[in-house]
C-alpha cells in the first residue's frame, strides 16, 4: 500500500465511521464517551491514561498499534490501572500498517493519536473525515507535505466543530500561559531575541532482532530514522520552538539557517538523524530566535527558553519575568497533561470545539525548516520550505516495504551532509 | 533496580509521575523525585518508560 492509497482507504474506512457518530450526544455530560488509542507506546499509553483521568464517564473501548507486543504491554498496563474502564475488547485491538483505520470503524468518540510523528497527518486526516475528535501528539508531520495536509485537516475539523487538541502541552501549563501572556502583553517590551535550548542526554535504542525486516527494524527504532522521526529537532525540540512560535504570536519567521551533524552518536544503530542542530530563525522587524538542541552523553543538559526583550527578560520555564517590573508566578500548578485532556473532554461535553491545528502545523514546520537549514547548509525561506514536495516517505505501507533509507553494506545509512544534499 | 532524578536537569513537566506513580512523585520544589528505593519488581517496566519518556533525560536507571 502506498502513501496515497493510504490515505484513500484511510478515508474509506473513515466515512463509515461518520455513520455511528453523533457529537451532540455527549453534551449532555452523562453518556459514555469512547475513547480509541491509536499508538501504544509510553507517550500513547500515557495520553490514553490521561483521558481516563480526565473524564470519569470515559472508557478505553479500541487500541491499534503496528505491533501486537506493544499493543498488549500497554492494554496490561491500563487494564491494571483502570480496570474494567481500559478493558478493551480483543476484538477492538488492531494491529499492523492499517490498525488506525479498523479503530475508526469500530464505535470510538475520541482518538488519541500517539503514533510515530510521519504517520500523524494521514491518520489525522482519516480521524476528522470520520468525525472524531482528537488529541494530536505532537509533532504532526515530518515534511512539508506533511503540515500542509494538517493544515487542511484542521480546517476541516473546524468546519465540522470537530475537537483538534494538541500535545504541545507547554501550552496547557496555567503558568507557562500566564508568563507567556505577560510577554504578549509589554511585560520585557518588544522582543528582541529568543533562546531556545534543548540540550539532554542519549535517548533509547531497540536493537534489532534477525527475524525483523528492515522496515520493522526501523519502525521499532523510528527516533533514529528522519522519516519517521523528523529528527530528533523536529520530535522533541518542537516543544521549545512551539513556546517561541507563541511569543512571536505564531506568525512564521522570514527564514532560517544553522549547522548540525553527528559527532558523537555516529554507530549505524543511529540511523541518519543528527546528534546536534543550532538553528537561527529570522523575523520580520529583526527579531531572532536562536534554538540549540543536542542528544550527546557527559554533556551539559539545559532546557529552558530565555526571551530578551527590550525592557527585560522572561525564563519560561521558571515562570519569571525580571526587568522594571519583576513578576514570579504562584498560581496553580497542575499537571499540565491532564489539563490537556480536561480541556478536550470539557469541549466536547460542552458541545464546543478546540482548534489547535493552526500552531501545532506551524511549531511543526519550524522544527522541519530547521532540520532542513543543517541538513543542507543552506538559508531556506519559510514560504519556500513550506511548498516544498519533497515528502520523505516508503514505497508502500508494509513490514515487507521498502524504508526511504537503507543502509549500505556496512549497515550505515546516508546521512545528510550539508552543502551537498537538497532539502527543497 | 534503583532510578534517580537529577533535579538539575528536571524540567517539572510532571509526566514521570503520571507514566509510573508507584516511583515518581513531584515535590514540594516542584521537581520530581523518587519516593521508594529501591524500584518494586511491579514498577520496574513502567519506571524504565518513564525514564525513556523523560523528555529532559533526567532519569537515571540502574539495574541491580
Amino acid at each position: 500500500m502506498n502513501r496515497r492509497a493510504f490515505l484513500k482507504t484511510g478515508a474509506a474506512a473513515a466515512a463509515l465511521g461518520t455513520l455511528t457518530v453523533a457529537r451532540t450526544a455527549h453534551a449532555a455530560g452523562s453518556d459514555v464517551l469512547r475513547i480509541g488509542l491509536v499508538g501504544c507506546g509510553g507517550r500513547g499509553s500515557g495520553a490514553a491514561a490521561n483521558a481516563l483521568d480526565a473524564d470519569p464517564n470515559s472508557r478505553l473501548v479500541a487500541m491499534a498499534d503496528a505491533f501486537a507486543d506493544r499493543l498488549q504491554g500497554s492494554l496490561a498496563s491500563l487494564k491494571g490501572r483502570y480496570g474494567e474502564r481500559a478493558a478493551v475488547d480483543p476484538e477492538r485491538c488492531f494491529t499492523g500498517f492499517d490498525a488506525y483505520q479498523k479503530l475508526l470503524a469500530s464505535g470510538v468518540d475520541v482518538v488519541i493519536l500517539a503514533t510515530t510523528p510521519h504517520f500523524r497527518p494521514i491518520q489525522l486526516r482519516a480521524c476528522v473525515e470520520a468525525g472524531k475528535h482528537v488529541f494530536c501528539e505532537k509533532p504532526v508531520a515530518v515534511d512539508p507535505p506533511g503540515v500542509r495536509s494538517v493544515l487542511a485537516t484542521c480546517e476541516l475539523a473546524a468546519k465540522k466543530n470537530l475537537n483538534v487538541v494538541s500535545g504541545l502541552c507547554w501550552r496547557y501549563d496555567p503558568g507557562v500561559r500566564e508568563t507567556i501572556q505577560r510577554v504578549l502583553d509589554g511585560a520585557i517590551g518588544d522582543i528582541v531575541a529568543i533562546q531556545e535550548t534543548y540540550n539532554t542526554g542519549t535517548v533509547w535504542h531497540h536493537g534489532r532482532k534477525p527475524e525483523w525486516t528492515e522496515m520493522e527494524y526501523q519502525m521499532r527504532n523510528w527516533y533514529y530514522f528522519t522519516w519517521l522521526s523528523g529528527d530528533h529537532n523536529v520530535e522533541q525540540h518542537v516543544h521549545s520552538l512551539d513556546k517561541a512560535a507563541w511569543a512571536m504570536r505564531d506568525e512564521p519567521p522570514l527564514r532560517a539557517w544553522g549547522l548540525g551533524g553527528r559527532q558523537v552518536r555516529t554507530e549505524p544503530k543511529f540511523g541518519d538523524i543528527y546528534d546536534h542542530h543550532a538553528v537561527v530563525y529570522e523575523y520580520a522587524g529583526g527579531a531572532r530566535v536562536y534554538s540549540y538542541c543536542r542528544q550527546m552523553a557527559g554533556c551539559s543538559s539545559d532546557t529552558s527558553d530565555v526571551f530578551l526583550g527590550t525592557k527585560g527578560r522572561a525564563d519560561i520555564l521558571n515562570r519569571r519575568i525580571d526587568g522594571p517590573t519583576p513578576w514570579r508566578y504562584a498560581g496553580p500548578k497542575p499537571d499540565m497533561y491532564h489539563v490537556e485532556h480536561q480541556a478536550l473532554f470539557a469541549a466536547i461535553r460542552a458541545g464546543k470545539a478546540i482548534n489547535n491545528g493552526l500552531y501545532m502545523a506551524r511549531s511543526t514546520m519550524l522544527a522541519i525548516l530547521g532540520r532542513m537549514a543543517t541538513y543542507s547548509g543552506q538559508t531556506i525561506a519559510w514560504q519556500d520550505a513550506l511548498d516544498s514536495q519533497r515528502a520523505l516517505a516508503p514505497d508502500r505501507y508494509a513490514m515487507d516495504g521498502t524504508p526511504p533509507t537503507l543502509p549500505d553494506g556496512e549497515g550505515r545509512y546516508p546521512v545528510a551532509m550539508p552543502g551537498v544534499g537538497k532539502v527543497l | 533496580m534503583k532510578a534517580r532524578v537529577d533535579p538539575e536537569v528536571c524540567i517539572s513537566c510532571g509526566l514521570c509521575p503520571d507514566v509510573c506513580p508507584e516511583v515518581f512523585e513531584m515535590g514540594d520544589d516542584d521537581k520530581a523525585r523518587v519516593k521508594v528505593d529501591p524500584v518494586p519488581p511491579e514498577a520496574e517496566a513502567t519506571c524504565r518508560e518513564a525514564a525513556d519518556q523523560c523528555p529532559s533525560t533526567a532519569i537515571q536507571i540502574e539495574e541491580s
